[in-house]
């Protein structure tokens, strides 16, 4: 401001000294030499020369001292203007006259443009974050001390099913109407957090959101800050999990509802039948011993037909999954036969086993390996007739794959029925009507070997038995395997079993 | 039955709401030797596994007032069930979609199908976890 001033002063002492006393001094001039010389003329010409001489004097000096000040201020105007950086910046070096002054409104020129700049900048940058905040395919909202909106994306806005005008300034629960699977609500959190947090952070899975004639299910991510520099107090992020939530509901089948509710009272019946042969048996005679292993055995078969239902569905709906880790298939087997040995000697059958030595390790999902052989040895119990002996072996076959053989000296099939074996629901007039069965045994048999990369075969003539074959790839052949797979999950015939050190590596 | 006693006896939860099983469960895991404790509901199970020291969880995935899933994660969440390191051995007769299978093998230590195991086996399964 003194800079001002004092500019003011000399443009005034300017505009005096270059007016009037130039014109004063050649008037002095002209009335003295008219006086003494008593020549008009040479008073005139001497007079006017002073006064072009003081004119010119004077004008040099206003040029030094309002002009050059001006423009140069004038170019530095420029110089910040938008889309005129081809302007040089002003020098100031050559200006001598009110030097201080041009200097320092030069530099608050340059002060304001640049504070401009930043402001433009910010602007820039908000805009971008505005951008990217409603690109954002999750909902973002912000509230304030009061719990009113204070910011929310277009994403949010949606979910809301409101515009972001009519939201902002809401109280939350205006906005939200959130329901809970349990007691760990939204409210309650926010209560406890306001109440004893400064800070505190936590996440709800399948939270359901109201939001005028539709819900949605949400995942709701929440953060809480009560001394927050910008006043945010919540920031909410909603991820919007409807198609994934209503999928995991239809996921669990009509299929899969039946399968446990048959499974639940086969589960108390197999545990009371157990109980009663460990407690009671001692106490029955042969006869009524007899009865209640048939009730153990029958309970198995049941839940071996019950696990068949559930199979065939998995397959059917493209779901069946195999796990495969590396088992010594000569255990896997004797396991497998050791289950059944009730079932057999039930119906007066006896398996005889054969298990080549120094068989190699192999690939299997054995859950699913235990239902291929229980489905063969079932069969085999089931249709073999009079014959007393069903004989399951294994070796090394010519491909280098583990073959299984399950064989019986039964009344064997008609060639013409062979072909269809495998197939759904396929049974042989024959078997129709002298054994009971649904047809779905051999088709999970093939099922899950091909699925293992084996192949299924049979062999049988009429009247002199039959032979249900498969292969296993030996675990070293796997893709799997060669993809060096560390396996930590150990399955075994009823569930499985993480980090089993028995079983380990 | 000496020959049925475990070799290392546990201290066990099982949480389970058919009370037939509870009841066949908690016998046969007793007559092996393991100390029994049941809950027949989510919330009392969760409640009991938080504030006593078990070395086995029994978890059905279907219990009433939350489900199993809710349990395990909580009590595999240190945040919410801090000094919990029990084992937890999933009990069910659902068949699991993917992702809940994929989570149950992330979380869970072991896992039956409780129709294919009766009360006697599950008593040598705990054996083999534990």
């Amino acid at each position: 401001m003194n800079h001002f001033n004092k500019f003011r002063q000399n443009v005034l002492i300017l505009v005096i000294t270059t007016t009037f006393l130039p014109t004063a001094i050649s008037a002095s001039l002209f009335v003295v030499l008219a006086k003494q010389l008593d020549n008009m003329p040479i008073a005139i010409i001497g007079s006017v020369l002073l006064l072009l001489i003081l004119l010119i004097t004077f004008n040099i000096f206003l040029y030094n001292s309002i002009i050059k000040p001006l423009d140069a201020i004038w170019k530095a105007v420029w110089h910040i203007s938008p889309g005129k950086s081809e302007i040089p910046p002003p020098s100031i070096e050559n200006i001598h006259l009110g030097h201080d002054m041009v200097s320092s409104i030069v530099m608050q020129i340059y002060d304001l443009a640049s504070t401009n700049k930043l402001q433009t900048d910010q602007d820039k940058d908000n805009e971008i974050s505005k951008v990217i905040l409603d690109s954002l395919p999750i909902g973002l909202l912000i509230f304030d001390k009061e719990s009113q909106l204070k910011l929310v994306n277009s994403h949010g806005a949606t979910l809301c099913g409101q515009s972001k005008d009519d939201l902002v300034k809401k109280n939350i629960y205006e906005i939200l109407n959130l329901s809970f699977d349990n007691e760990n609500t939204l409210d309650k959190w926010l209560a406890d957090a306001s109440a004893n947090k400064i800070t505190d952070e936590t996440h709800w899975d399948n939270v359901k959101l109201d939001a005028g004639d539709n819900s949605k299910r949400l995942d709701i991510s929440a953060k809480y800050s009560k001394n927050d520099s910008v006043g945010n107090e919540l920031i909410l992020v909603l991820a919007e999990k409807t198609d994934y939530y209503s999928s995991q509901e239809k996921s669990i089948s009509y299929v899969s509802m039946a399968v446990h509710e048959l499974r639940t009272p086969l589960t108390m019946l197999r545990g009371y039948i157990e109980l009663f042969e460990e407690e009671i048996s001692d106490q029955l005679d042969e006869e009524h011993l007899s009865f209640m292993r048939k009730m153990s055995a029958t309970s198995q078969n049941l839940n071996a037909i019950v696990s068949n239902i559930l199979n065939v569905s998995r397959i059917n709906e493209n779901e069946f999954n195999l796990q495969l880790s590396e088992d010594n298939w000569d255990t896997v087997l004797r396991e497998i036969i050791n289950s059944m040995e009730l079932r057999a000697k039930v119906r007066q059958k006896h398996i005889t086993l054969d298990i080549s030595p120094n068989l190699p390790t192999v690939g299997i999902d054995k859950i699913s390996m235990y239902e291929v052989v229980v489905n063969l040895v079932d069969n085999a119990i089931k249709y073999s007739g009079q014959s007393d002996t069903i004989t399951v072996s294994s070796r090394l076959a010519n491909d280098g794959n583990v073959e299984t053989v399950v064989k019986d000296d039964g009344p064997g099939i008609p060639t013409s029925v062979v072909g269809g074996l495998f197939t759904k629901f396929y049974r042989s007039h024959r078997s129709k009507d002298t054994v009971g069965g649904n047809g779905l045994g051999l088709y999970i048999v093939k099922s899950i070997v091909t699925a293992h990369g084996g192949q299924v075969w049979v062999k049988s003539k009429e009247g002199q038995g039959s032979e249900f074959g498969f292969t296993i790839i030996p675990y070293a052949n796997l893709e799997e395997a060669k993809a060096n797979g560390q396996d930590t999950i150990v399955r075994q015939a009823n569930g499985w079993i993480k980090n089993h050190s028995l079983y380990r590596r | 039955m000496s020959d049925q006693a475990s070799p290392n006896p546990k201290k066990i939860l099982c949480i389970e709401d058919e009370f037939f099983i509870s009841e066949l469960y908690e016998r046969a895991l007793k007559k092996s030797g393991h100390q029994v404790t049941t809950a027949l509901n989510g919330q009392d199970g969760l409640q009991i596994a938080q504030t006593n020291t078990y070395d086995i969880v029994l978890l059905d995935l279907m219990v009433p007032g939350m489900t199993g899933m809710e349990i395990l994660r909580i009590l595999k969440d240190p945040s919410q069930s801090p000094g919990f390191n029990s084992k937890v051995i999933i009990t069910t007769n659902l068949d699991q979609n993917d992702e809940t299978r994929a989570e149950l093998e992330a979380q869970a230590d072991a896992y039956i199908v409780k129709a294919t195991i009766t009360p006697k086996e599950l008593a040598s399964f705990i054996d083999k976890v534990a």
